[in-house]
């Protein structure tokens, strides 16, 4: 089960509150979410405080997520801290790291630092 | 087996504990030596990761907490501060008691989240860092080959998810495989609108080391080898001891993952920046490529280092007890030695007498190096006292400075072992009592910062231990006084400096005014004393007021085997330390008529005060016309014993009485003689002082 909430924070901004598991199985539903708040919003800040799980497939959609803000001349931040599992799962499946990808202009911090 | 292995890694985590202590303690001292931070996280790491291994998981847990600031520490983000060394000295203590504890006894949960909470303090807001690390402690009871270290390439199929198996599991398990580090290679994964979430659009590149051989790793992915591409190239094999630290570079690593092309590299080598930001410039080659090729060289360098500190130590550790069953068997040995000798030099057979020689000499090289291998710096335990100042000046309110001198001075374990606590009580004696408070130091003209000089040295077959400090010195008036009231001297003795200092020394005496924690209770220097003389050794007193004191202890290298000086008594044999010998005279009936009864005897010109052993051993007649006075040395001051005959050389493995015979004052202990015979070890230093008391 996944529960995502949105929160105006600010003008153009808005956090997204995740609670429960971000895996592949509700993968759909948290592209949906991001989609429309990059498509609205010049900032969107993820909340995971919540997160009681995440896969793979979970941490490719924030991944994918971020390299469309970029591109999008958009902002996409963590909001709050991020819960153990969430941290531990960043490592393990190898998105953890020192330099963001090609995408990641001078200036914009990449989502695995 | 595994309780075994858990004994193994509680000796480890012992010595590495001291060395960590040693290594926070000269970072106190000096804090911008990266060197010493890095040795700190490094014993920090190891101990986490082989607590884990062996089941010692609040041990791990813990030191991973404090691993975490030193890693922080070691990337310039925490300074080194005085609360974080003493944080860490604290920590340091606790994993000492949860490994204690490990043997069932009661952990202080408390104290170990205090600590943790008083680390966590030092990390300036969250800290986010993520460690490229994904596990580092292989599964228990892991295959014992040699650890290879491999480079794999692993491209799934997109549609990976279709056949059942998801990444998380496969980077999972080969995690279970040994220490891993995965880089997920991320340029392939599309814009949010084209993305397809459940496809894997992300390669991984890995390094990682294990015992378990290369199908353990190919038996990983045994259920999608149709759906993935696999690339798994050795590029360090644990055996190859004499590989370079220095492993490849990173141009060379992209070149050998084929990340890169040799013409692209040497057009970009040119230029003068580092390789990789070059790289990464010239978009030639992705960042995330760039961080798997510099971990996978670090890990490399890591275990290639690792493996040549571990070639160029050579040691094999072995336990103490069979060690100590080496030198009894080799006492033993050199006791049969003798009697083989004797029987030779009885016969005369010539063949006999050359094996016996060649048995004597190789005996002796055995013994040599036999009791050279008990041998044991003594830094080991200077560096305890390093911590004892450190804690017992910031008690004080005193500023006091431990330097030590001779660390690498060897003496046999079993001293060094006994010699700790009567120099915990000698150090603690001298920052109490001898040190003074910073404003009493800077009205003298003295530097505020007192200094307590520890050293040892080899002097002959003895180690000579000196503590000397700048403090206030010994009261010689007070102790006199002291003795006064004790009822040690007479009001009207003229007694010299050495004298008085050695009242000290007396049961009960203590001329604090005030009792601390620290010393000042008088249980402590006649127990100091009594301890250095049960090793055969002996102390002595220095100090002038206002200056300072000198307490030198010397005590024999070894207490299994002395060179002795064997002499008869009513044709018993006995015999006493040669190092403390000095000649021999004999001694007339005349002579003895001379002395109008008194017990001395005159060597050139100088009086020298005797034991008669007959007397002593309550043997009435008997003794011969000429009786030989043995005058030894003790402490500076000369003793005669008088014997019936002096026999001569011997070297005598020392044997306790046992139990029944603890007690036995001026007998020491006991040797077997070449003949078979028991000799008694004669207790020198307690013949005189009872001789003493007599008068």
């Amino acid at each position: 089960m996944l529960n995502v909430q949105q929160q105006a924070a600010g003008k153009g901004e808005v956090v997204l509150k995740l609670a429960g598991e971000v895996t592949i199985e509700n993968a759909g539903q948290l592209r949906e979410a991001l989609l429309k708040g990059l498509t609205e919003q010049d900032q969107v800040q993820l909340d995971c405080e919540k997160v009681t799980g995440i896969d793979f497939f979970g941490i490719q959609m924030i991944c994918s997520a971020h390299r469309t803000s970029v591109a999008w001349k958009k902002r996409l931040t963590w909001h709050g801290k991020l819960p153990t599992v969430v941290e531990d799962a960043i490592k393990q499946t190898g998105f953890a790291r020192h330099h963001g990808c090609d995408l990641c202009p001078d200036g914009v911090r990449c989502m695995w630092i | 087996m595994q309780d075994q292995q858990k004994e193994v890694f509680k000796e480890e985590a012992g010595e590495l504990l001291t060395d960590l202590e040693q290594a926070l303690l000269e970072l106190e001292e000096t804090p911008e030596d990266t060197e010493l931070v890095a040795k700190v996280f490094r014993a920090m790491h190891t101990i986490k990761g082989s607590g884990a291994m062996f089941g010692f998981d609040e041990i791990a847990e813990f030191t991973h907490e404090v691993e975490t600031v030193f890693d922080l520490v070691r990337n310039g983000e925490i300074p080194v501060s005085k609360e974080l060394i003493s944080h860490a000295l604290a920590a340091r203590d606790h994993i000492r008691n949860l490994l204690d504890a490990a043997d069932g006894g009661e952990i202080d949960v408390v104290r170990g989240e205090e600590l943790v909470a008083a680390f966590k303090s030092l990390i300036p807001g969250a800290n986010k860092e993520a460690d490229a690390a994904v596990a580092d402690t292989p599964e228990p009871g892991a295959e014992t080959g040699a650890e290879i270290t491999y480079r794999i390439r692993l491209c799934l199929a997109e549609n990976i998810i279709f056949t059942g198996t998801r990444p998380d599991g496969l980077l999972r398990e080969l995690a279970e495989l040994g220490p891993c580090r995965a880089i997920a290679q991320t340029d392939g994964i599309p814009l949010l609108d084209q993305l397809v979430p459940e496809n894997c659009h992300v390669y991984w590149d890995v390094v990682l080391t294990t015992d378990r051989g290369l199908n353990a790793i190919k038996d990983v992915f045994i259920f999608v080898e149709d759906d993935i591409e696999l690339k798994i190239d050795v590029i360090d094999e644990g055996d190859y001891l004499d590989a370079d630290p220095n492993y490849k570079r990173i141009g060379e690593i992209l070149l050998d993952r084929g990340d890169i092309t040799k013409e692209e590299l040497d057009a970009i080598l040119a230029e003068s920046k580092p390789i990789g930001q070059k790289l990464i410039d010239a978009s030639k080659v992705s960042p995330g490529k760039i961080a798997a090729a510099l971990q996978e060289q670090e890990v490399v360098r890591a275990a290639r280092s690792q493996r040549q500190a571990q070639d160029t130590a050579g040691s094999v550790r072995v336990p103490a007890e069979r060690l100590d069953l080496l030198v009894d068997l080799v006492g033993e040995l050199v006791t049969v030695q003798a009697r083989l000798s004797q029987a030779a030099a009885g016969r005369e057979d010539s063949e006999l007498l050359m094996i016996a020689e060649e048995v004597e000499r190789l005996t002796a090289e055995l013994r040599d190096n036999s009791l050279n291998m008990r041998m044991l710096p003594i830094g080991t335990t200077f560096s305890k006292f390093k911590r004892l100042v450190r804690d017992l000046s910031n008690e004080l309110g005193k500023q006091i400075e431990l330097k030590t001198s001779g660390a690498e001075t060897e003496i046999d374990k079993t001293v060094i072992e006994k010699l700790n606590d009567p120099l915990v009580h000698l150090i603690r004696n001298s920052l109490d009592h001898g040190i003074e408070a910073p404003e009493v130091r800077k009205n003298a003209g003295k530097p505020a910062v007192g200094t307590v000089l520890l050293s040892a040295a080899h002097s002959g077959d003895s180690v000579e231990i000196t503590i000397k400090d700048d403090g206030k010195g010994l009261d010689r008036e007070a102790i006199f006084a002291k003795g006064l009231e004790k009822g040690l001297v007479h009001a009207d003795a003229q007694l010299s400096d050495n004298e008085i200092f050695n009242l000290i020394f007396a049961p009960g005496f203590s001329t604090a005014k005030e009792v601390t924690g620290i010393s000042g209770r008088g249980v402590g220097m006649d127990v100091v004393k009594r301890a250095i003389e049960a090793l055969r050794g002996s102390i002595n007193i220095k100090s002038k007021s206002g200056v300072g004191s000198t307490i030198t202890i010397r005590i024999p290298l070894t207490l299994a085997i002395i060179e002795s000086l064997l002499v008869s008594v009513d044709n018993d044999s006995y015999a006493m330390p040669l190092s403390i010998v000095e000649e021999c005279v004999e001694l007339s009936r005349e002579d003895i008529a001379r002395a109008h009864g008194r017990h001395l005897v005159h060597v050139r010109d100088q009086i020298v005060p005797y034991i008669p052993l007959r007397q002593e051993f309550l043997i009435n007649d008997g003794a011969p016309e000429l009786q030989q006075v043995v005058i030894t040395n003790l402490n500076g001051n000369r003793v005669g014993l008088v014997v019936d005959e002096v026999i001569g050389q011997h070297q005598s493995v020392i044997k306790t009485l046992g139990r029944m015979y603890r007690d036995v004052k001026g007998i020491s202990g006991a040797t077997i003689l070449g003949d078979g015979s028991v000799a008694l070890i004669l207790d020198v230093n307690h013949l005189a002082f009872k001789a003493e008391q007599a008068v």
